[in-house]
């Protein structure tokens, strides 16, 4: 005969708009929260009071409740396959979305770059990270990854942090998929977007970024991108920037060197490594206090978690939420 | 060690190649890249040569870098120019069980967990991580003297009806990187 084994966990955390990630143990199979913050609210809103979502749904759904705007009842629930519940075993090992094609001008030439397609599902400006591949016409970027920017629904979307005016034709035809997974480890590696010729060079970062500053990195910049004077050296990253831009400046002068510069996008078919940062890891600090820096304060470090990813749809920013998660085992 | 080489270490895409993609499929011109880099970076090689012996169809094999890569690269590297099988070192005394052959001053190690990037070529193929080290590149470092354990709690400590048992590790070590100069990731897709 088995016997029934129900374990639950609860927790808290205040939304702040973005995607919102926690922590699981293995094996959990059921994901509910509630809104606390507006508990007894008769608001003119509809803020999400209630949500869950289960691991058998598919990646992204969800049920929900908003809230009577100027009532404190609920309306009726809500089903959504985007921005709801996603259940990650290993966050580092996620599949990548399907390959999806671009349409019309496939990338144009702008800052931001904008890819045209008329399919932008589960893409959330600022948070996704996509994969562009086999751009005819703008093959430098394929296989690069970028950061999503703006989004406008079955149009279009940006590669935020790629200004690609410099390039001699737009793209005709190719795809994107969405990665889903990061490096398990940070700090990660990162392509290069653009460097600027300065006494302090200014590094954009075509996913968002991560560092700090007092991180060390390496600099590789083959020969293909024309800044070839900086490629190898190593540089301690002085200031960073982030949301907007996406940059780190390094204390490397180079406002002698030739401009950094995408090929070509025949030369990219025919082969390239792509320009790209390295972390090195310390950030260490000698001091009085501390003569002797810890060297492994920037070491790599595992970021991968098992557990639960929220979407925006099913919370509402501001709001203090209760979560509780469930799975049950018959043993 | 094999996720923390895929997120930080330096890569170097193949390009030798003729397969239309970018990284290419390896070929020894790739090869020659890394050792060339990882010689001008005075990186230390992991194994002193093998001396040729008076044996037939065997060959001397140099000093050598490690790679680690994936068990499908089996066939590519057999296609690579200059590849020496293991089964045609002159001795097999120093050779590893992963081991598949070598390649100028590298020696393949390949593992059915062997590191690969999926969609990340040109053509949206799946790269295939070769991290080619020198030696003392890279170090998992223990914290505090605190070594691996391996855990097992017998039914009668697990649970009221003494039914399930359980088995687990833990370990607080961190992978490094120690000379970032040391080791490469040479990219690579299938011909």
């Amino acid at each position: 005969m088995s016997s029934p084994i129900n374990a639950q966990l609860t927790g808290t955390f205040t939304s702040d708009g973005d995607t919102k990630n926690i922590s699981l143990p293995s094996g959990y199979t059921s994901f509910r929260m509630i809104n606390i913050t507006d508990i007894g609210s008769t608001a003119a809103n509809t803020n999400v009071m209630r949500a869950e979502g289960t691991s058998s749904m598919a990646a992204g759904s969800g049920l929900y409740n908003p809230k009577t705007s100027g009532a404190a009842t609920l309306a009726l629930e809500v089903s959504t396959t985007t921005g709801g519940f996603t259940f990650i075993s290993d966050s580092a090992a996620r599949l990548n979305g399907a390959a999806v094609a671009t349409s019309g001008t496939d990338i144009n030439r702008a800052n931001p770059a904008v890819v045209s397609t008329g399919t932008t599902t589960n893409l959330v400006a600022g948070v996704s990270v996509v994969r562009m591949i086999n751009n005819t016409g703008m093959f430098q970027v394929s296989g690069m990854d970028f950061t999503v920017g703006t989004v406008i629904a079955s149009t279009s979307f940006e590669l935020k942090y790629l200004d690609n005016t410099g390039f001699a034709a737009d793209s005709t035809a190719g795809f994107y998929r969405i990665v889903n997974a990061d490096p398990r480890f940070y700090p990660r590696a990162r392509f290069i977007t653009a460097i600027t010729q300065a006494t302090s060079a200014v590094i954009t970062l075509s996913v968002t970024h991560g560092y700090t500053v007092g991180q060390s990195v390496r600099i590789n910049v083959p020969s293909a991108f024309g800044m070839t004077e900086i490629n190898g050296l190593l540089g301690t990253i002085t200031a960073v920037t982030s949301g907007a831009t996406n940059t780190i400046t390094v204390d490397i002068d180079s406002s002698g060197f030739t401009a950094f510069a995408f090929p070509t996008s025949a030369t990219a078919a025919a082969g390239v490594s792509f320009a790209q940062v390295v972390p090195v890891g310390e950030a260490a600090i000698n001091s009085s206090s501390q003569a002797y820096g810890n060297l492994l304060d920037d070491a790599t470090d595992n970021v991968s978690f098992t557990g639960i990813s929220i979407g925006t749809t099913v919370q509402t920013t501001g709001k203090l939420y209760q979560w509780f998660a469930n799975k049950a085992t018959a043993i | 060690m094999r996720d923390m080489l895929a997120s930080t270490a330096s890569f170097i895409n193949c390009t030798g190649g003729t397969n239309g993609d970018n990284p290419t499929e390896i070929t020894r011109s790739d090869v020659d890249i890394v050792v060339r880099t990882l010689r001008g970076n005075n990186a230390y090689s992991f194994l002193t040569g093998v001396q040729g012996e008076d044996r037939f169809g065997t060959a001397p094999v140099r000093d050598a870098y490690f790679s680690l890569g994936h068990t499908d690269l089996i066939g590519q590297l057999d296609n690579v120019t200059g590849f020496i099988q293991k089964w045609n070192y002159p001795n097999q005394q120093d050779t590893l069980d992963a081991e598949w052959g070598n390649v100028s001053n590298i020696r393949f190690l390949l593992s059915s967990i062997g590191s690969t990037t999926a969609n990340a070529s040109l053509l949206g193929a799946t790269v295939y991580n070769n991290f080619v080290a020198g030696r003392e590149a890279f170090a998992a470092i223990e914290q505090d003297g605190y070594s691996a354990q391996f855990i097992y709690r017998p039914p009668i400590y697990d649970g009221p009806l003494a039914l399930n048992a359980s088995v687990g590790y833990k370990f607080a070590e961190v992978p490094r990187i120690q000379n970032d100069t040391w080791v490469f990731n040479l990219r690579c897709t299938l011909a």
